[in-house]
This record gives C-alpha cells, sequence and structure tokens, in this order.
C-alpha cells in the first residue's frame, strides 16, 4: 500500500482503506477502484491524502528494508549501551513491519 | 580562541543576520500589548511581501495540517490564532536559512518538530507547553544553522576537531566559546521568545542540566536523538549525539513504534510538500 497526496492520485488505482473526509464521514470503501468522479467528490471534500493498493509511484526518498536496515546498523555501529540497543530494536521491528505492509 | 564577548559583538554587528529576526523581534512585541488590535499585527506582517507569500504557503501545507485555504494573513491570525502566525514567520527564516547551508539541516529540524509533537502528546504535556515544545524542536538548532551561515572558519575549524575524536559542544566551545546550544538560547532570547523555549534549546543535549521546564527539557532531547536514530542527523554529528537514559526512564510508558509510526506519516507529508515546491518553482520560497 501507498498514501499520497491527492494529487497523485489516478482512476484505475484501489483504495487500500476507506476514504473519509475531515468530519470522518466515510467518502470511499476499501478495495474501491477509483474513477474521475471518485477524485473529483475527493477534491469537493478536502481530502488531502489516499492510501492505495500496491505501490503505483516511485518516489526519490524511498530505500529498499536492505538499505534502511544496513544504514541503521551503521548509525548504531560500536554501540554497547542496552537502552540504546533496546531502541535500535524497535527501530528494526518497525522497519519491517512498515515493509510488510508494502 | 575567541571570546564569548567577541562572539557577542560579531553577531550583533552582523549586517548578514537576516531580516526576519527582526520582523519576529517586532512580533514578539506586539503580541504581548495587549493594547495593539490583530488588524495592526496583520498590516505590519504584510508590509513584508516575501515573508508573507511564505507564510501564506507554509499555513497552507501540510506541517500544519490546516484543512481550510487561507488566502490573507488577516485569515491566518484569525482562524489560526496569532501564536501559529509567530510560528509561522519563524519558521520561513528557519526554512530559508537551513536551505542555504544545508538541507540535512532542514530535515533534522523539521523531523524533531514532528517528533517532539507526538511526544508531548503522548505523555500528555499540555497547551501552551506542546506548542511551545514543537517551535523548539523546529528552531532547536538554530544555532548550528548561524555557526554554518556567518562563522563559516569557525565551522570548519569545528568540524576538523570532532573529526579529532572531540565531542560536538566541546569542540564549539573551544573555537566558538560557546556551543550552538547556547547560541541558539541567546539569539532567542534576545528575539524575545518565551522562557520555556530559551531553556529547553539551551539544554537539548544536556536536559539534565535544566533547571526549570526539566521534563520538556528531556522531551527535546529525546526527539532529537530518535530522529537523529532513523537517519535524519544534523550535520555536526557523524553518528549519534550523546544519549542521556533518564530521558527514556522519565517517560516510562511511551509507546516508540507508535511514535515512529505517527513520525513516518507526518514526515512523508512533509516531504511531499517539499517536493511539490521543487515541481512547481513559481511557488518558491526563497
Amino acid at each position: 500500500m501507498q498514501r499520497l497526496p491527492l494529487s497523485y492520485i489516478k482512476p484505475g488505482m484501489k483504495t487500500f482503506e476507506e476514504v473519509v473526509d475531515q468530519n470522518g464521514r466515510v467518502l470511499c470503501g476499501k478495495g474501491i477502484e477509483l474513477t474521475e468522479e471518485h477524485i473529483k467528490k475527493f477534491q469537493e471534500f478536502g481530502v488531502n491524502f489516499v492510501t492505495v493498493e500496491g505501490h503505483p509511484v516511485k518516489l526519490p526518498w524511498e530505500k529498499t528494508l536492505e538499505e534502511e536496515l544496513q544504514e541503521l546498523e551503521k548509525r548504531f555501529e560500536g554501540i554497547q549501551d542496552e537502552t540504546l540497543l533496546e531502541i535500535k530494536k524497535v527501530m528494526e521491528e518497525f522497519l519491517k513491519e512498515k515493509y510488510k505492509n508494502e | 580562541m575567541e571570546s564569548k564577548k567577541s562572539i557577542k559583538s560579531r553577531l550583533q554587528k552582523l549586517e548578514g543576520l537576516p531580516p526576519v529576526p527582526k520582523v519576529v523581534k517586532k512580533l514578539n512585541e506586539l503580541i504581548q500589548r495587549e493594547d495593539v488590535p490583530l488588524q495592526k499585527i496583520a498590516e505590519f506582517i504584510e508590509k513584508d511581501q516575501a515573508l508573507t507569500l511564505k507564510l501564506l504557503r507554509l499555513a497552507n501545507s501540510p506541517l500544519y495540517g490546516f484543512y481550510k485555504k487561507i488566502t490573507t494573513v488577516k485569515d491566518a491570525i484569525f482562524l489560526l490564532g496569532i501564536e501559529t502566525v509567530r510560528l509561522l514567520v519563524i519558521t520561513s527564516f528557519m526554512m530559508s536559512l537551513c536551505q542555504e547551508v544545508d538541507n540535512l539541516l532542514w530535515e533534522h529540524c523539521v523531523g524533531v518538530f514532528i517528533c517532539v509533537k507526538s511526544l508531548a502528546e503522548q505523555v500528555a504535556i499540555k497547551e501552551p507547553f506542546v506548542h511551545a515544545l514543537a517551535t523548539a524542536g523546529l528552531l532547536h538548532d538554530i544555532g548550528l544553522g548561524i555557526i554554518m551561515l556567518h562563522f563559516k572558519d569557525c565551522y570548519q575549524k569545528i568540524k576538523s576537531l570532532i573529526k579529532k575524536g572531540i565531542n560536538p559542544c566541546e569542540a564549539e566551545r573551544e573555537v566558538l566559546g560557546m556551543s550552538h546550544t547556547e547560541l541558539g538560547a541567546l539569539l532567542l532570547k534576545d528575539w524575545g521568545f518565551p522562557e520555556i523555549l530559551v531553556e529547553v534549546i539551551k539544554g537539548h543535549h544536556s536536559p539534565e542540566k535544566v533547571k526549570k521546564f526539566k521534563k520538556e527539557a528531556f522531551l527535546l532531547h529525546l526527539a532529537d536523538f530518535l530522529v537523529h536514530a532513523r537517519g535524519y542527523p544534523e550535520p555536526l554529528f557523524s553518528g549519534l549525539p550523546p544519549f542521556e537514559k533518564k530521558a527514556l526512564e522519565y517517560f516510562k510508558k511511551l509507546d516508540l513504534k507508535k511514535i515512529l509510526a505517527e513520525f513516518e506519516k507526518r514526515f512523508d507529508e512533509f516531504r511531499f510538500f517539499l517536493l511539490e515546491l521543487e515541481e512547481k518553482p513559481s511557488l518558491t520560497l526563497s
């Protein structure tokens, strides 16, 4: 899944989760293939971000999980302190979970 | 080594010290005086066209998460409040400063802004302190930005001392007579920012030493460390900055994973905003 600004959303993309407006009102269900009409409606209701299935857009700051983990290792190189290693472990778990959904 | 006094006088003489701090200083004065109508404050800001443009662009950015379209400074003051408008003014200054020296610094500062806000909300810090902490997050390395931009020779010396294994804040003290944390606090005090900001910024690498606002200083220290650990460092530290473990003992019930998830989401929103600025040069802020 990928969370994208509305300007990146194109007809044919599929919603990964419900699209809701600022007041929590559901504008579109989960797993729906989006049309021009949907996108227009999102604009009218002030939706800024939509989460869609798969990974339709390549973004310049994106890294692979391997790169992320390697860099994390490097940042914590030589660290022995248990508290800091605990933080590192939480980060590692977080990254793995993040990439599992993608 | 230059003495603190000579650094201070260099700072005061700085022609390059950008005009925005003057605006901020004046704004701080106007906000404190209760007899000044908001309309007057709006007019004061609007005199500076470049600033007005940046301010409105930022007001409509995802960084602050406002959903109504804001088109005038008056709207901004009435809809968002004067405190937020002050934050927008200082953000636009910080953004120009950071982008002039190193984009890494801007990413780092925005990262700490986002992170300390989530942390403050999770440990139930009350307003107006959440707002003050978020501002402190954004501005905490302002001293470093000023050193990198206006004391380039000193910055190179500091970097070479750090390479020899000297602790960054110590290296700064050796070359400048004060660290970037102390310099930042000095500037913010001079510009009329509230005491809490001055104190926590001064103590963001040494929260133990902070007397008043200790809890807030520990939060900023933790946010700074987490943002480093997530891979958005300030240019001074190549690895991780020193970490006072008490920061974690202080806040036992913290859910770090939740903080990280929230951080990632908000940081991505910010990156989309920057990308949009790059792709539409007509909207460029600088």
